[in-house]
């Protein structure tokens, strides 16, 4: 029996796919629907912050960024939840358990990190938190929270501090935030101050666009960018923390469908969050997620989760180390080339041309081995090769 | 929509699948799924397909339907789903049914990346169902899984009832329902027993703790007329069997090879019954229907397809007799123009002879497929109460008027879809499940006998 459970930070997750911190965290209904729509976690949108911050713009916060017409990404200018402190302790955290997953409640870190120790002392009083995530990482930088925190290790690993102080007993995961530029030395403070796990990341700052029509912005102010386009980057940066600190984390950025989850926990990631995904295609798109996954996993005889975890870091080198690997070459399947000439277009060094029966030639000599041509071919005609083994084979590779 | 059942049959391959699955929008309120007698989560299914789990896409579509595959082929989906997509302009409504196809072959094909399902525990209840048609194995399978111990009894060769015998190959292919029947009846250890008569009263004997009477509609309806009895005059239901035999090249000659055909009647077998006299190379096929084009009850698809094939459609004509030659064989058929008039009891405009405007066609072979109906011998009993046209009656649950035994599929609807007899069966085996959990476990034999005390 394939086995989706996962140990994350010493919380046993029966699966391990997360709903990030977002707007459908806002209450506990909407966690406790998450959770019934089988998420191994549910993370509460931010809960307790500072007073000033409390209010968010309700003038149209969201807006989808599109490339031919498909949305690939989203910028919010949502900050953290505005239900209030109370309300989560007495009730909305009550409501949310009843779905039977684990509990990651958010907290926001205030600029006094003792205000934030307190706030994590009152609702670890509940009862029915699993893991502290630590908001360090907001991207709209109201006052001195958020980011403003997160992009400072001596700040961030002060609040680390005080919450495990205040709550030994209970996992701590801070938040980390992509807009800086090398978030490994964050992640490296928490993990140095106490810190049981990373959750990487929050989202990107952003403006999504202008209406050029009228010359005004979507949104008139920076705000937080995720969905399907953020995914690459957040791979990344998953990576420099994997290759830097012990503690396990938490991956999110992007994640959309099964294979961007997998990449995620291959890559490092114990848990991946999905936030986006469900705010544009609803909580059954967690299921999907999971079953995908399943489907994988028995596919290619996976029996647990865990055996994903990390497993593609060992061949992430640096492109210094790439460059010294050996070079290929594209070759051409003439029986499947129909004659597009889309190869020729997208080629940067005069390696291909086409002939005069409509099917793509190939200059060996000038081809440098980018492997653009072979991604652009609609009909799979081109292929990469071994540079070495080909001249060897007299330029011709079936013989 | 579609142009004909050889474009709604089309195969995708898995670019194809994922490019026409992203057209779905996966609207909340899914009219889709309301409108399949099944209830099969469509838009959950084809969000699967958007990512590539097509494992996960038929995992869904089967904890409605067992038969994903058959009913992929054979729905009649322009009635049903896609009629009621929300996707209209450009490209026209999402091609539900090829999309459930592909993961059903795509499964089929890729037996191996399935996850073994663990046997179920037995609970020691035993069911016995009569007729192994799509209503009396959807309820098997659903109990079975529950824990059940089904034995199926089949009076033909083969399980399948009108999946098998009653759809010509070209709509159905015969490996996809096969092998969708065995892979579930090995995998849950049901016993199936074909060839095997069997009655109410006979089952009755057998220790079952419940009955499922799924037995279908088998006997014909017959206009009688003068010339019935005349060499190459067949039931509807015999010609697809012989022609089903013919493609499974088990038996039988071709009937129609070179003949001029008539086949009377305007639903899905009269249809079937002369797109297959085409394939099978009648000369010149006619289609005798006494109403018009719009009150015709076959698939619109499939009405399509036999225009396309050359069928010639004589509507609003009632055939009168049929005329023989001096060896016994039909010469001609008879008929007599019609109009219609005010709608009958069915709500459909009631034709209405023309005085006066016999014509004849000169045919070789008369097909007759007005409809079928239950008359069947195994079922009669004095308990069992039934209609005036001859189907069981039940209650809302499927339950006969004899505690215990239940009945599902045409036997209780008088002829419908294979996947309303699949709801239908799962229905009975919901209610079944209910009736032994409520009802202390006790053996039907006993219970009965306890009533004649």
């Amino acid at each position: 029996m394939t086995d989706l459970s996962i140990d994350f930070a010493g919380v046993k997750f029966r699966n391990p796919i997360l709903t990030a911190s977002m707007t459908f965290g806002w209450s506990g209904e909407a966690l406790k629907k998450a959770a019934l729509a089988g998420a191994g976690g549910v993370v509460c949108k931010s809960i307790g912050s500072p007073a000033e911050t409390f209010q968010h713009p309700r003038c149209g916060r969201m807006v989808l960024y599109k490339y031919n017409g498909i949305p690939i990404g989203m910028q919010n200018n949502e900050i953290f939840s505005t239900v209030n402190v109370q309300d989560w302790l007495d009730k909305e955290l009550k409501i949310a358990a009843e779905g039977e997953a684990k509990m990651v409640v958010s907290i926001v870190a205030n600029p006094n990190p003792a205000d934030t120790a307190d706030l994590a002392k009152k609702v670890a009083d509940t009862g029915l938190v699993d893991i502290f995530e630590l908001n360090v990482s907001c991207p709209m930088p109201v006052a001195n929270v958020g980011m403003n925190i997160g992009k400072d290790p001596v700040l961030v690993a002060e609040q680390v501090k005080a919450v495990k102080k205040a709550c030994p007993d209970i996992p701590l995961m801070p938040k980390m935030t992509p807009n800086i530029s090398d978030i490994a030395v964050i992640a490296k403070a928490c993990e140095d101050s106490g810190a049981d796990a990373i959750a990487a990341t929050n989202s990107i700052q952003a403006l999504v666009g202008i209406d050029v029509e009228t010359g005004r912005p979507l949104l008139p102010a920076f705000g937080g960018y995720s969905g399907p386009s953020v995914h690459p980057v957040m791979l990344r940066i998953v990576v420099q923390i994997a290759q830097t600190v012990k503690i396990p984390i938490s991956g999110i950025g992007g994640v959309s469908n099964w294979k961007q989850a997998i990449e995620m926990m291959m890559v490092g990631a114990t848990t991946v969050q999905i936030g986006t995904a469900v705010m544009w295609r609803g909580y059954k798109v967690i299921g999907d997620i999971i079953s995908g996954i399943e489907s994988f996993m028995v596919r290619k005889g996976y029996k647990s989760t865990k055996e994903l975890v990390g497993i593609a870091l060992k061949h992430i080198i640096t492109t210094e180390e790439m460059a010294e690997l050996p070079p290929v070459v594209v070759i051409l399947d003439e029986d499947l080339c129909i004659g597009c000439g889309n190869c020729v277009k997208v080629c940067g060094y005069d390696a291909i041309e086409m002939k005069e029966n409509d099917i793509a030639k190939i200059n060996i000599d000038n081809c440098d081995g980018c492997g653009l041509c072979v991604q652009i071919c609609p009909n799979s005609a081109l292929n990469l090769v071994d540079k070495m083994e080909l001249i060897k084979k007299g330029n011709n590779f079936n013989k | 929509m579609y142009l004909n059942s050889e474009e709604k049959t089309k195969s995708f391959q898995s670019p194809g699948a994922i490019f026409e699955a992203l057209r779905c929008i996966e609207c909340d309120s899914a009219p889709c799924v309301k409108a399949c007698p099944v209830g099969v989560d469509i838009p959950r299914f084809i969000s699967r397909i958007k990512m590539e789990d097509f494992i996960g896409a038929n995992r869904i579509i089967k904890e409605k339907c067992f038969f994903s595959g058959v009913c992929g082929y054979i729905c009649p989906v322009e009635k049903l789903c896609v009629q009621n997509c929300c996707v209209t302009e450009p490209l026209g409504p999402v091609k539900i049914n090829q999309l459930q196809k592909f993961v059903a072959e795509y499964e089929i094909e890729h037996k191996d990346e399935i996850e073994k399902i663990l046997p179920k525990k037995m609970n020691g209840k035993k069911i016995g169902i009569m007729g192994a048609g799509p209503a009396g194995l959807s309820a098997a399978f659903w109990l079975a899984e529950k824990g059940y111990q089904v034995t199926v009894y089949e009076l033909k060769k083969f399980p399948g009832g009108m999946m098998t015998y009653g759809i010509p190959q070209y709509r159905l292919p015969r490996k996809i329902l096969l092998t969708e029947i065995n892979n579930k009846v090995k995998e849950l250890g049901i016993k199936i027993k074909t060839n095997t008569p069997i009655g109410i009263i006979e089952l009755l004997q057998k220790a079952y703790n419940a009955i499922l009477i799924s037995t279908g509609t088998w006997s014909q309806v017959s206009l009688k007329l003068p010339g019935i009895n005349l060499t190459g005059v067949f039931q509807g239901l015999d010609f697809l069997r012989l022609v089903n035999d013919i493609s499974n090249k088990k038996s039988g000659t071709n009937p129609v090879a070179e003949k001029k055909v008539a086949i009377i009647g305007g639903g899905d077998v009269a249809m079937d019954a002369a797109i297959s006299a085409v394939n099978f190379g009648a000369k010149r096929t006619f289609l005798i229907y006494r109403r018009s084009f719009e009150e015709m009850p076959a698939i619109p698809s499939e009405i399509k397809m036999a225009k396309e094939k050359g069928v010639m459609f004589w509507v609003r004509a009632i055939p009168k007799k049929i005329i023989g030659d001096n060896n016994g064989n039909v010469k001609k058929i008879e008929c007599i123009e019609t109009k219609l008039g005010k709608p009958d009891k069915t709500g459909r405009k009631k034709p209405i002879p023309v005085p006066e405007t016999e014509f004849q066609l000169d045919v070789d072979i008369v097909i007759e497929a007005i409809g079928q109906k239950v008359e069947n011998e195994f079922i009669k009993n004095k308990d069992l109460k039934v209609n005036p046209n001859g189907t069981i009656k039940t209650n809302k649950n499927r339950e006969t008027s004899i505690p215990g035994i239940f009945a599902a599929g045409d036997v209780i609807s008088g002829g419908s879809t294979v996947v309303q007899a699949i709801a239908e069966g799962v229905e009975a085996a919901i209610s079944i499940d209910k009736y032994l959990k409520t009802n202390i476990a006790k053996n039907l034999k006993s219970e009965i006998q306890g009533g004649q005390k």
